[in-house]
């Protein structure tokens, strides 16, 4: 990796890259596995020479490219274009930020690796990046690591909240789903119900008929 | 019209045609595969998922053992919550709320989810095509479309692995065809045994609030008759009904669920002295969108991974039938 590109990572992971050239290191970072690799070396490596917890500087970065993403989705025209009718390729700055983001999990399970014994023997690898390591048991009781995640102060009021209703309708929902299971499914995993701005109509507008329905099906 | 050029034009709309169906069939051949792999293979492997601008990653595991199928889906960014998936039950640990929901498993198919085969039937609302080869991380890709053909129902696409068929990308897109969610695998290894340490849970649940649903009973005689859904998107058929005893209340909800044999829309009813706080209107969970109303002093919501039109115009219809207004309230 020639210097330049080096300083272009180096930025980018700190957020000091402009737009423009994101994107262009986005778009080369998507075909170029060498890169690819350096990238996540320069997360990982960095992450320890700060001595930052494991996935910090990461979650970061996916934060980072959270933000791109939506700021993308905001642009009429960009997200929305039909991907292979136009140009037989997928969508650039999605994928770009699928790359990215992609990488960033590889550093993260990078960092998991060294702590880990390597219990992937026999595994048939299909992907180009990386097999997935078996994570770390969080919570464990014969596990030296903290939980990776923060459990807060119980509240009993939120036993009451309509959103727990609500999530367990979805839970419900989900096993009569077929394709989306698992989008609702990490749906439910990712957050709790967010209502909707926009007000409900009292009557549906222009109702399409198919007729009453009373009985189920056999 | 010379006779030549009607003959050549009957042969070129001929060709199409066969072209079309063709291509059709080879579009099902591929979903039939990534169906069979998804159902019957070990698979253990991270996702991203990318939606309302937002970034996940998930870590997914589907270990087959002896026949049996157990799956779990976990939050690699820090909440630590976690779905399981067994023969029996599917298990959502919430240790940010301090909760586990637990629920009856109702369908064979996998986690990952399938798509219903495509019959005559669906083919009425949606659009079924191969668009063609494309590479993901430098594999090679079948790409399958499935098109709604108007507005009440979404779409996907799917980026099948060649070798594998696995779904390495997954779009879910909106009756325009816009991307409104994408989950794409960063790694996937499909090793001959996983181990069952893999798909239990790595929460410690100890002093968190368990609910439990009570596995739906002979529910016909109590839901039939009782109400009904006067309007409904073309295509959706009333498949299940469910009686389901939600955690906290003495008495049953209502369960009925409408599908067009792929898009599915769960309507609930409840009484609504039931709900220590009431909601209405439009929420979104990930791609399910939920609207509740009140009828006839029930809450009705309705839940479905559809466009919100769907779900309202569904909710909006729900009506109790002349028996139940005369009857008074059997719900109870």
């Amino acid at each position: 990796m020639s210097e330049q590109l080096h300083e272009q990572v180096s930025a980018f992971v700190d957020g000091e890259l402009p737009e423009d050239e994101s994107e262009l290191l986005l778009r080369r970072l998507e075909r170029d596995r060498d890169l690819q690799r350096a990238y996540a070396r320069y997360i990982t490596i960095g992450a320890a020479m700060r001595r930052e917890p494991i996935g910090s500087r990461t979650n970061t970065l996916v934060e980072r490219i959270r933000v791109a993403v939506a700021q993308e989705s905001a642009q009429p025209g960009k997200v929305s274009r039909p991907l292979l009718a136009r140009s037989g390729r997928w969508l650039r700055p999605l994928a770009g930020a699928a790359i990215a983001a992609a990488v960033a999990t590889v550093a993260i399970l990078g960092v998991q690796r060294i702590q880990l014994t390597d219990e992937t023997a026999g595994a048939t690898q299909v992907a180009s990046v990386p097999a997935p390591e078996p994570a770390p048991v969080i919570g464990s009781t014969d596990s030296a690591e903290p939980p990776s995640y923060v459990v807060p102060a119980f509240n009993p009021d939120r036993r009451a909240m309509p959103a727990a209703r609500l999530t367990n309708y979805v839970l419900t929902h989900s096993e009569y789903t077929s394709l989306g299971r698992r989008n609702v499914l990490s749906g439910v995993i990712a957050e709790d119900p967010i209502p909707m701005d926009e007000p409900a109509m009292d009557e549906p507008a222009n109702p399409p008929v198919d007729g009453t329905s009373t009985a189920p099906q056999p | 019209m010379t006779p030549l050029t009607q003959r050549f034009l009957v042969g070129v709309s001929l060709a199409l045609a066969l072209n079309c169906a063709l291509a059709d069939q080879d579009a099902r051949a591929w979903l039939d595969r990534m169906n069979k792999e998804l159902a019957t293979r070990n698979y253990d492997g991270t996702i991203i998922h990318f939606r309302n601008g937002k970034v996940e990653t998930l870590r997914i595991v589907h270990r087959v053992d002896g026949g049996k199928v157990s799956e779990r889906l976990v939050s690699l960014d820090g909440s630590g919550r976690e779905v399981i998936r067994n023969e029996e039950e599917l298990t959502c640990y919430l240790p940010d709320q301090r909760r586990v929901l637990v629920e009856p498993r109702q369908d064979r198919g996998p986690l990952m989810g399938t798509l219903p085969t495509f019959e005559s039937s669906l083919s009425e609302y949606y659009r079924l095509e191969k668009q063609g080869p494309d590479r993901v991380f430098g594999r090679h890709t079948q790409v399958i479309a499935v098109t709604p053909n108007d507005g009440y129902r979404f779409g996907y696409r799917l980026w099948i692995d060649e070798r594998t068929a696995m779904p390495l990308k997954t779009q879910l897109c909106d009756e325009k065809g816009n991307v409104m969610e994408q989950i794409l695998f960063t790694n996937i290894s499909m090793p001959e045994r996983i181990p069952k340490a893999d798909v239990q849970a790595a929460v410690k649940s100890e002093g968190f609030q368990w609910v439990r649903q009570q596995a739906p009973q002979d529910n016909r005689p109590f839901i039939d008759g009782l109400w009904q859904v006067s309007q409904v998107p073309p295509g959706f058929r009333l498949t299940a009904t469910n009686r389901q005893q939600i955690e906290g209340s003495n008495d049953p909800v209502a369960h009925l669920v409408y599908s067009d044999g792929l898009a599915s829309v769960s309507v609930f009813i409840e009484m609504k002295a039931q709900q220590p706080a009431q909601f209405k209107g439009f929420a979104r969970v990930g791609s399910a969108v939920t609207f509740s109303t009140t009828v006839r002093g029930h809450l009705v919501t309705a839940v479905g991974e559809v466009p919100k039109k769907t779900v309202q115009l569904i909710a909006h219809s729900v009506k109790p039938t002349a028996q139940t207004e005369t009857a008074g309230d059997k719900t109870r």
